[in-house]
């Protein structure tokens, strides 16, 4: 691969490459993130208040160290692309001792995301459910290769993490394709494909990124993260002006998966910061 | 934080009048349970139980609404343009058994008898025991003007489900004059009336244009449904038919946006409503299916284009070649026919090239949806 070459396009989405089962070579960027202006001040205090971010961080260490990770990556001739895109800050702690993933989704992560989407638009709802009779505890592996476990390797030593989630990096990929082309990004930057922590932790700090009014937004894929049934996918999606997460099949028809217009996986930027 | 969020499950979701119904299906009529339940456990894998829409007896109707997207399929239409009937023959009896007979096989339980107006086909009984009450939901679609006391008591004894009544206004002069038939709406409330004695299911459907719903009338009309304990279905008008050119009735996200809100508040749903433990999402092929008078399958009520014709190839092929379109198959939240302007775009110019040879719709899956979006095999 040439290493001066821009990997992703004017739209911060990452060019495919033969082999990725893709909706649109080009995408036509039909579902919409607005463009966020990103209120550090804002975002801080939802994650101190819904996520048990540790208080004693101020707006401008976290905006420091977020803006130094863009700094950082925007040096670099093959990933600059990326910072075209949709780009949130976030910031995101383990508060509590749970060890399954699963279970820790259910019983803490989602009730946060809850709580920060509800208080903030009080006349809108917040759902979660899986198709099928399937439960989260015990049920949720990482993909290996996401990338994800260097992510959560930090998060469950109990360090607090800054960092960037992109959410329309890999619009319109497959599950698998938006796994599978991880292995072509540089190994330098702690960069991953989303999953459950990061997304949720942006969504706490952010929590109206799917409202629109004008335009779908995309469905939020959480592809780092696998549930124990192949079938389905982890996601969050919008539902007019609502939340939701669901745990969806992912089938076209059977033995096919789709190709979603509207799916996309999120590449993850972070680093750890000295507040524990 | 905590909260007391339940992360559920599909079956979760399911309000308690729905598990009731399927409770009681599972006595009176088995082997719709048993498709049910097949459903439910193989969703997941890819399999789809869509509504088939049966368009019969050449959609003959005996109103003239203003936006009917049903017009341009009607003997009265294709006379008025060019002075010959239909000349297409109309699937039989003997066809809808064997559409039935594939459909059981495939999984599915529902069929919905639209027209026109369903009540105008003389042979409307013969029809539904061909379809086979036992095996499928049967789901009579009427504007209600004959649907009294003992028609509605004859549907239900020849094992027919569920009734949907055709509203268009809770103001009784403007649904009248949009259907541009004095009394209608007083032969709706009688329909429903009726419906109700015959121990008949049912469900309200109205059409909406841009911005009704935020008018007293709709909210009144919600309240009306809730005191009357009666689902309102939404469709909305689309760029199609009678409606054609009139861009100003179409709905815009933000009308969309208001009625998923209302969802919580009244018991009212549209086709993209999450359902089944599905999520909410455009329904093409995967949720429900048009056959028109000549067995052309059209993957959506408002759509004029078709993805193939059951009496010449299985019902199954067709719905999987049109699961594998690209517009039709994958998942995508909006309404394609009425917010996608790409596809509203490839719709229409494909229906106007096809008019410019003929004036039968649909428009057949050679000359239509196999010149787009078709996924190659992988």
């Amino acid at each position: 691969m040439n290493k001066t070459k821009d990997i992703f396009d004017e739209n911060g989405r990452r060019i495919p490459y033969k082999g990725m089962r893709v909706f649109n070579k080009n995408s036509l960027q039909y579902y919409k993130i607005k463009k966020p202006e990103n209120n550090f001040s804002e975002i801080l205090s939802n994650s101190k208040k819904y996520g048990g971010v540790n208080v004693k961080i101020t707006e401008d260490y976290f905006k420091s160290k977020c803006l130094d990770l863009l700094k950082n990556i925007g040096s670099d001739n093959l990933l600059k692309g990326i910072l075209n895109g949709v780009a949130i800050p976030f910031i995101c702690c383990k508060s509590n001792n749970e060890k399954d993933m699963g279970l820790e989704f259910e019983k803490e992560v989602l009730p946060s995301v809850s709580l920060a989407f509800t208080e903030n638009n009080p006349n809108l709802h917040f759902k979660a459910i899986l198709q099928g009779e399937k439960k989260l505890a015990n049920e949720i592996v990482i993909s290996k290769r996401s990338r994800y476990q260097e992510f959560l390797n930090m998060y469950n030593s109990g360090k607090t993490i800054v960092g960037w989630y992109f959410p329309q990096a890999l619009q319109e990929y497959d599950i698998e394709s938006q796994r599978e082309q991880m292995k072509t990004l540089p190994k330098q930057y702690n960069l991953v494909l989303s999953g459950m922590i990061d997304v949720s932790a942006a969504l706490i700090g952010s929590p109206k990124l799917l409202i629109n009014k004008d335009d779908y937004p995309p469905v939020l894929c959480l592809s780092a993260i696998k549930h124990s049934d192949k079938n389905l996918m982890l996601c969050y999606k919008a539902y007019g002006h609502h939340l939701e997460f669901w745990g969806m099949s992912q089938m076209l028809v059977p033995g096919v998966t789709q190709v979603s217009e509207q799916w996309s996986g999120g590449l993850t930027l972070f680093t750890t910061v000295d507040y524990s | 934080m905590q909260t007391n969020l339940m992360v559920k499950s599909e079956v979760d979701v399911l309000t308690h009048s729905e598990q009731q119904k399927r409770k009681d299906q599972s006595v009176l009529r088995p082997r719709v349970h048993e498709k049910i339940q097949n459903f439910f456990k193989n969703m997941e894998e890819g399999f789809i139980s869509p509504i088939l829409r049966l368009k019969i007896n050449r959609s003959l109707c005996n109103f003239h609404c203003e936006h009917c997207c049903e017009e341009p399929y009607m003997g009265r239409d294709l006379k008025k343009k060019t002075g010959a009937i239909d000349p297409r023959e109309q699937m039989t009896i003997k066809d809808y058994a064997e559409l039935s007979r594939q459909a059981d096989e495939y999984g599915i339980f529902r069929f919905v008898l639209t027209g026109g107006e369903a009540l105008l086909d003389k042979n409307i009984e013969d029809l539904i025991k061909a379809l086979d009450p036992m095996k499928h939901l049967i789901i009579l679609d009427t504007n209600g003007w004959t649907f009294d006391e003992e028609k509605a008591k004859w549907f239900a004894e020849l094992g027919g489900y569920k009734v949907q009544i055709s509203l268009d206004s809770y103001i009784e002069e403007e649904h009248d004059s949009f259907r541009k038939k004095p009394g209608s709406y007083k032969r709706v409330i009688r329909a429903i009336k009726a419906a109700k004695e015959a121990g008949l299911e049912l469900l309200i459907s109205t059409c909406i244009v841009k911005d009704r719903v935020f008018t007293k009338e709709f909210e009144d009309f919600c309240n009306y449904c809730n005191s009357e304990k009666v689902p309102l279905y939404v469709t909305l008008v689309k760029p199609v038919g009678t409606a054609r050119g009139h861009d100003e009735w179409v709905c815009t996200k933000d009308d969309l946006d208001h009625l998923k809100n209302l969802e919580d508040e009244y018991n009212i749903f549209t086709h993209m409503t999450p359902s089944y433990g599905q999520p909410g999402k455009c329904i093409t092929v995967k949720g429900i299916n048009t056959i028109n008078h000549d067995g052309e399958i059209i993957p959506c009520p408002y759509m004029d284009m078709s993805i193939g014709n059951v009496v010449h190839m299985p019902l199954a092929e067709i719905l999987d070649r049109g699961m594998k379109n690209k517009w039709l198959g994958p998942y995508r939240d909006e309404c394609i026919i009425g917010e996608n302007f790409d596809f509203i775009k490839f719709h229409n110019d494909s229906v106007s090239k096809h008019l410019e040879t003929s004036d039968l719709l649909p428009v057949p899956y050679e000359t239509g949806f196999k010149t787009q979006g078709v996924i190659d095999n992988e």
